[in-house]
């Protein structure tokens, strides 16, 4: 066992890039869940406007999400970032925190297994971390 | 292996079965969003949160008692019984499992029972074919998606009514890919009061899997708990405790794979993936608290006959007969 590691009890040690990938986990979690909470709340009691209407969602929930982005003029990718001031997009924006925190805490232990030398493991996190920012980009779109 | 072989079965069976729909349909889409319009408008918006926070809560607690992922059951019927645009039933199913993953997550990788370096090669194949599945079903016909997604439904079925675990698994041969990544560990084992050693053999084989798996999670925004678990314990041999904990930290990284699609193309809608998040989240934690008290089998039955119907039901949906 990795003699950088941290004791867990019954004599069983985690491993340190585990270790570091759950405390980061745990944190950002934390702080989006509670965004999300945070961001719902103001959606709904109204202090702020949203894109689209409250009282018009249950005529356009049934179309396409394609159909709902270009009756409201919100782009894809991520040209929704512009419109951030709206109740429903910061609520979105929360949401899209939680979708970044796998790429935070893959960030979070590419040091350590730099250090260890692990290329293997430097490789798949590179890649994974590639794959994910490819994702986040907006190219991927579907028309 | 006589399971590893119907698994796979069934996963090229509900593939080529989607593949010959594809060909065959495509004309019922305009009939299924005449009736979605008619059960939707004339309710009071507020309605529809709140129904799918309570729906989901309750969704939350059966998936704990009945031993599956929340997001396996919430597409199927969230898709069947609401009348929301599969784009952002999809979408909700998405962030649905991410969040209820990310939040397991901490917990699981610091008692080492979810393994970090057993997922993220596994991820790795995962996250690419569950972005190719997402921008698939993103541009479908949502009829063809329905069919699609009750054809795998009642497979996944199948995979339920036909799974035998092996609590240790026993390896004969550790492979190459697992020596090279140094995929094994130990976890405390509380039943038996003592430390269990484990590792992985037949890498090549989950690699193939969890391709598929990603694709199928990808595409229907399920969470694919049902099909990591019997990945990880009966192809790669790891124990039923490191399977079960290391399926659902894994889902935080496929699922985010997919959810970026989704996000992206504005299939995420915060009024119905809000509301599903939190109550599934917090029936997810009265479940844990009420399954000592109840008989998971009675549950477990109850969930395979819910989702027969909802996999019947999208069928049917997607051929436009009810």
């Amino acid at each position: 066992m990795d003699k950088t590691a941290v004791n867990v009890g019954q004599s069983i040690e985690t491993p340190i890039d585990q270790k570091r990938y759950a405390v980061v986990l745990k944190w950002l979690a934390r702080i989006g869940l509670f965004a999300i909470l945070f961001t719902f709340f103001i959606y709904l009691s109204g202090l702020i406007s949203p894109v689209i209407p409250l009282d018009k969602l249950p005529r356009l929930w049934i179309k396409s999400s394609s159909l709902l982005n270009e009756s409201f003029g919100i782009s894809t990718g991520w040209g929704w970032i512009n419109l951030i001031y709206k109740s429903d997009m910061m609520a979105k924006a929360a949401l899209t925190f939680l979708a970044c925190i796998p790429i935070l805490c893959y960030f979070s232990v590419l040091p350590i297994y730099i250090k260890k030398k692990e290329f293997a493991m430097i490789f798949i996190v590179i890649l994974e971390i590639s794959i994910l920012l490819l994702a986040s980009s907006g190219f991927l779109k579907v028309e | 292996m006589n399971f590893s072989r119907n698994l796979v079965f069934f996963y090229a069976f509900s593939i080529s079965l989607f593949f010959v729909f594809f060909l065959a349909t495509n004309a019922f889409a305009a009939k299924d969003i005449i009736l979605a319009e008619e059960t939707s408008i004339g309710i009071p918006w507020w309605i529809w949160p709140l129904s799918l926070f309570v729906f989901c809560f309750g969704l939350g607690i059966i998936a704990v008692l009945a031993g599956v992922g929340g997001g396996v059951l919430f597409v199927p019927i969230l898709g069947t019984f609401f009348p929301f645009h599969m784009d952002f039933v999809r979408g909700a199913g998405l962030m649905v499992a991410l969040a209820g993953s990310l939040s397991a997550g901490p917990g699981l990788l610091m008692r080492n029972l979810a393994s970090l370096r057993l997922c993220m090669p596994m991820a790795l194949i995962a996250s690419i074919s569950s972005i190719m599945g997402a921008m698939v079903g993103l541009a479908l016909p949502q009829n063809i998606v329905r069919i699609a997604l009750g054809l795998v439904i009642l497979a996944i079925c199948f995979v339920l009514l036909t799974s035998k675990r092996s609590e240790f698994p026993e390896i004969t041969k550790r492979d190459k890919i697992a020596q090279i990544l140094g995929i094994y560990g130990v976890y405390y084992e509380i039943t038996q009061r003592k430390n269990i050693n484990w590792q992985i053999q037949n890498s090549h084989i989950g690699f193939l899997l969890f391709f598929i798996v990603g694709f199928i999670a990808g595409m229907f925004g399920l969470g694919a708990g049902w099909a990591n678990v019997a990945v990880f314990n009966l192809i790669l041999g790891a124990p039923l405790k490191i399977s079960v904990a290391s399926s659902n930290f894994l889902l935080s990284i496929t699922d985010t794979s997919a959810a970026w699609i989704y996000l992206n193309n504005g299939a995420v809608l915060p009024i119905i993936a809000v509301p599903s998040v939190v109550g599934m989240m917090l029936g997810s934690q009265v479940g844990v608290r009420l399954l000592a008290r109840t008989k998971p089998r009675i549950v477990r039955w109850l969930v395979i006959i819910l989702l027969s119907l909802s996999g019947l039901m999208s069928i049917l949906k997607g051929f436009a007969i009810i």
